[in-house]
């Protein structure tokens, strides 16, 4: 699992978390992330997705 | 750009960066078209399509056999239906990779998604970042360098 952690402080930090989990619980496909599960607590926002052993394609392009 | 802070990992790849092999030609064609897959889902599949809106090298996550998977739908908006064909929203994306009719406009079309899927395919085939600015100048934006040389090109031809 990887887990992503939200920025308290970010600007459109909870808007992009209500659509990252709305757009992920709906769409599904070989080629799209997998999002396990979120959870939200106060202003905390966290996000757990299936683990990409291999990182990004930056990593490996310009790493 | 991003709201995110970090993404915390159970492991880390520490070992991945210093002993990479460059990534073959093979693996390279097989991200573009798994990319191009999932971006084809997104707009051709999904009903009313979806506008991705973030397509970039750092988004496109890798699993063991290097198949890619697309992340971080933070920005994604739901395209537009009916005859419509572009929805107006504030302009959003990394800079270096958004298209430049959108960037002008605001007017978001799915073809805003390909712009980005091109910039990430001149990423693949060169290994040169969208907007390095290590290089020098006039090289620094990928797509300006690339037209440049292929105009270079089609005027020795």
């Amino acid at each position: 699992m990887a887990i992503k952690q939200l920025n308290p402080d970010g600007l459109q930090g909870n808007r992009e978390f209500i659509v990252e989990v709305l757009m992920l619980s709906l769409l599904h496909h070989p080629n799209l992330v997998t999002l396990i599960g979120y959870c939200t607590s106060g202003d905390q926002r966290l996000l757990v997705y299936e683990y990409m052993p291999m990182g990004s394609l930056e990593d490996h392009l310009f790493g | 750009m991003f709201s995110f802070k970090c993404c915390t990992l159970l492991y880390d790849f520490s070992d991945l960066e210093s002993n990479q092999e460059p990534l073959s030609w093979n693996t390279r064609m097989k991200i573009a078209v798994g990319a191009a897959r999932g971006i084809e889902y997104l707009h051709c599949t999904a009903n009313p399509p979806v506008i991705y809106r973030d397509l970039k090298s750092a988004n496109i996550l890798l699993d063991k056999e290097f198949s890619p998977k697309l992340s971080d739908f933070g920005l994604a908006k739901l395209g537009p239906v009916g005859d419509r064909t572009h929805v107006s929203t504030r302009v959003m994306g990394t800079y270096g990779y958004c298209a430049p009719e959108y960037a002008m406009s605001g007017k978001l079309t799915v073809k805003s998604d390909i712009y980005c899927f091109g910039v990430v395919l001149l990423e693949l085939i060169t290994g040169r970042k969208a907007i390095d600015l290590g290089q020098k100048q006039g090289e620094q934006n990928l797509v300006t360098w690339v037209r440049n040389l292929l105009n270079r090109l089609q005027r020795n031809t």
